[in-house]
């Protein structure tokens, strides 16, 4: 700026360089009502390496810092507090649930009030949340209330009205549908966005998503996530899914349906933790699927056992 | 540290044109359908590795009808797998391709040996494990330990070998080699001593049957790798020779008097099972000219004598006695207890056999874990 430019005119410059988005910065400081004729003409020769150019955004950024430091805050507490977390052992299934006079729209992470949850859905998201597990698992699922109490049954698909207590069933199923439960409710969550209007990504973290259950349902585990992130994506949703898992199954079938195309290589990876003994330190190898299907950088027999 | 940078494991691949004649044939000997039970055999066995493409695997199941469950469950597990098994596929030094060809043929492609192999050939025998001719059956375990060895350090450490130790027995083994392209169907890597004993000499005679075979008798099945020392003791580290023999005073003091020779270029050209006497290094043979001057010696106690030996046999002065009558025995007894116990550095010229050798036998014998389940 010139030397004999005002106060205010200095005061409106440092007013307009600290309230624009970084991302434009360098059009911002050429706009035709910035700063004075002196500031127009040097900062028409200015590009992203001009040195003058780097200290001034460098000065900007010194000033915004607590700014930019609380608005990462904010994101980083948004995120987080959006985390859903499934702990490996979850809750075993009951014959009864005691009905609660409650409203419960969000399962604990061992799915012990999994009953209720499923008690509380409207009739029709219910019944909808039913036939999504009958299109994986070839298994719905209602709940059913009798003096007081709920009781959870599964029905086989083609054969309805054979229903059973899931407290009759495999082990399996109580393990597997509080994941799918939260996975349902995930997708049709409200997009959840920070104060500056940035979308705020849902994280699910699941412990061994596979305890439990047969090796096929655990490949059909992987259809689901990718269902569920597929299914947020179209509703605006943005769905990400940690899974910490000792299934081959799950990791097979992942690379499966990258190969069928029902989801993007680049959406998907597998972060493999090895140590040669239990006195060395363990080592993070990133695996990548391709847009066959398959894993690179995966070492070659990782499941099988040493001979 | 030896180490593998690039896979080389040969494991056997369903051609597309399968599905040209997967259709036309119902099932007997030679036929799609039969060649698919035997490989879910070998595959259940864990003999070998089976690869193909997804829609290769799709397009036979689509024709199925006369396939048993267990080659449509063997076929399943093919896509299952198809996740894991793809990238070692693509990247493969060695592979056998079976498909609907007219003959069997290698195709070299981009360093990548392809075994074309019809259909129509494929028997049991093929699919077996594969054979590792080798002088003695302990060389066979040697080689497989040090493969695993080097495999441990990469991006391989999980992998199955599968082979099957035959003893040549010796200076025969040219002969077994032969016998195995003439009387056997199954695939063959042939692993032999070099016996040079002075930098560019010529391999000894064993080595030059088995090279000789490969040039007049070419097999696709069949390969051959002479390996880069003087024999197979020269590989095994000084290390195990220590531990091995640290009870044994006269043998250890024996392997003090090798310690100077262990170095980059000597030690491997070094006969330990053999003396070397004065009349070897007495006169003007490559061997003698090179073994005096690494030897250091200057002193001829024959000559002095009066006279040269006129033979080995009569020669008494040992310049450098042998290590022993069988190191490796020595060594391969000390493998047991795991490498990992054992602390050792490979010289470099050795590391480099070790990576030659554990590329092949790799390329040969890459297996899969047993599964009974199919």
């Amino acid at each position: 700026m010139h030397g004999r430019s005002g106060e205010d005119k200095n005061a409106g410059l440092v007013h307009i360089l600290t309230r624009f988005p970084f991302a434009i910065f360098l059009q911002i400081t050429k706009l035709s009502n910035v700063g004075d004729m002196s500031w127009r003409k040097t900062a028409q020769k200015w590009n992203d390496r001009s040195p003058d150019f780097k200290a001034l955004k460098n000065l900007v950024i010194g000033a915004r810092f607590l700014d930019i430091m609380s608005a990462i805050n904010d994101y980083t507490m948004a995120v987080l507090e959006n985390v859903k977390y499934i702990t490996p052992l979850r809750a075993s299934a009951e014959r009864y649930y005691r009905r609660q006079g409650l409203a419960v729209d969000e399962l604990d992470p061992r799915g012990t009030n999994f009953a209720l949850f499923l008690d509380n859905m409207p009739t029709r998201e219910r019944n909808d949340f039913s036939a999504w597990s009958e299109k994986f698992f070839g298994i719905s699922i209602v709940v059913e209330e009798s003096g007081g109490h709920l009781s959870l049954f599964i029905a086989p698909k083609d054969s309805r009205e054979k229903k059973v207590n899931i407290a009759d069933t495999g082990f399996g199923f109580s393990q597997m549908f509080p994941i799918l439960a939260q996975l349902w409710a995930a997708q049709r969550t409200k997009e959840a966005r920070r104060k500056t209007n940035i979308p705020i990504p849902i994280i699910f973290a699941i412990e061994q998503p596979e305890l439990h259950l047969h090796p096929r349902l655990q490949a059909n585990l992987a259809d689901v996530f990718v269902s569920s992130i597929v299914a947020a994506r179209e509703a605006n949703i943005d769905l990400r899914i940690i899974v910490e898992t000792h299934s081959e199954y799950l990791v097979n079938r992942l690379g499966f349906l990258i190969a069928k195309q029902s989801f993007s290589s680049a959406d998907a990876s597998v972060l493999i933790f090895e140590r040669d003994s239990f006195l060395e330190s363990t080592s993070i190898r990133h695996a990548t699927y391709s847009e066959s299907g398959y894993l690179e950088n995966w070492p070659y027999g990782f499941f099988e056992p040493a001979n | 540290m030896a180490s593998l940078s690039r896979p080389t494991d040969m494991i056997i691949q369903l051609d597309s044109s399968l599905l040209e004649v997967a259709t036309l044939d119902l099932d007997g000997p030679g036929s799609v359908a039969s060649m698919l039970e035997l490989l879910a055999v070998a595959q259940r066995e864990g003999n070998h590795l089976v690869f193909a493409e997804i829609a290769v695997i799709e397009g036979l199941l689509a024709v199925s009808t006369n396939y048993s469950q267990g080659v449509r469950s063997f076929l399943t597990r093919l896509i299952n797998k198809f996740a894991q098994v793809a990238h070692l596929a693509y990247g493969v030094g060695v592979k056998l391709v079976i498909g609907n060809f007219e003959q069997s043929e290698v195709e070299l492609v981009g360093g990548v040996r392809n075994i074309k192999y019809p259909v129509s050939q494929v028997n049991s025998n093929l699919l077996q494990k594969t054979i590792i001719l080798v002088e003695n059956l302990s060389d066979a375990s040697f080689y497989a330990w040090l493969t695993e060895h080097v495999l441990s350090k990469g991006d391989y450490r999980y992998a199955t070998l599968s082979m099957e130790g035959y003893p040549g027995g010796g200076n025969t083994t040219g002969e077994a080699y032969d016998n195995i392209k003439v009387n056997h169907s199954r695939l063959c890597l042939c692993i032999v001593d070099s016996d040079i004993r002075v930098p560019g000499m010529s391999p000894g005679d064993t080595a030059k049957k088995i090279i000789a075979s490969d040039k007049s008798m070419p097999n696709t099945r069949t390969a051959h790798h002479v390996i880069g020392a003087c024999s197979i003791e020269n590989l095994v580290p000084i290390d195990f020779f220590d531990k091995a023999w640290a009870q044994e005073p006269e043998l250890f003091s024996r392997l003090e008097l090798y310690r100077g020779l262990y170095n980059e270029n000597n030690w491997r050209y070094l006969q330990l099972k053999k003396e070397i006497k004065c009349f070897d290094i007495n006169g003007e043979s490559a061997f003698a000219k090179y073994w005096r001057q690494i030897l250091a010696v200057d002193e001829f106690h024959c000559e002095r004598n009066g006279s040269v030996c006129e033979s080995k046999r009569d020669c008494k002065e040992i310049k450098l006695p042998a290590l022993s009558s069988s190191p490796l025995n020595a060594a391969v007894s000390t493998l047991g207890s795991g490498y990992k116990e054992i602390a050792f550095a490979l010289l470099p010229d050795i590391n480099d056999a070790w990576n030659a050798i554990a590329r092949e036998v790799f390329s040969w014998c890459c297996g899969a874990q047993r599964n009974p389940t199919g």
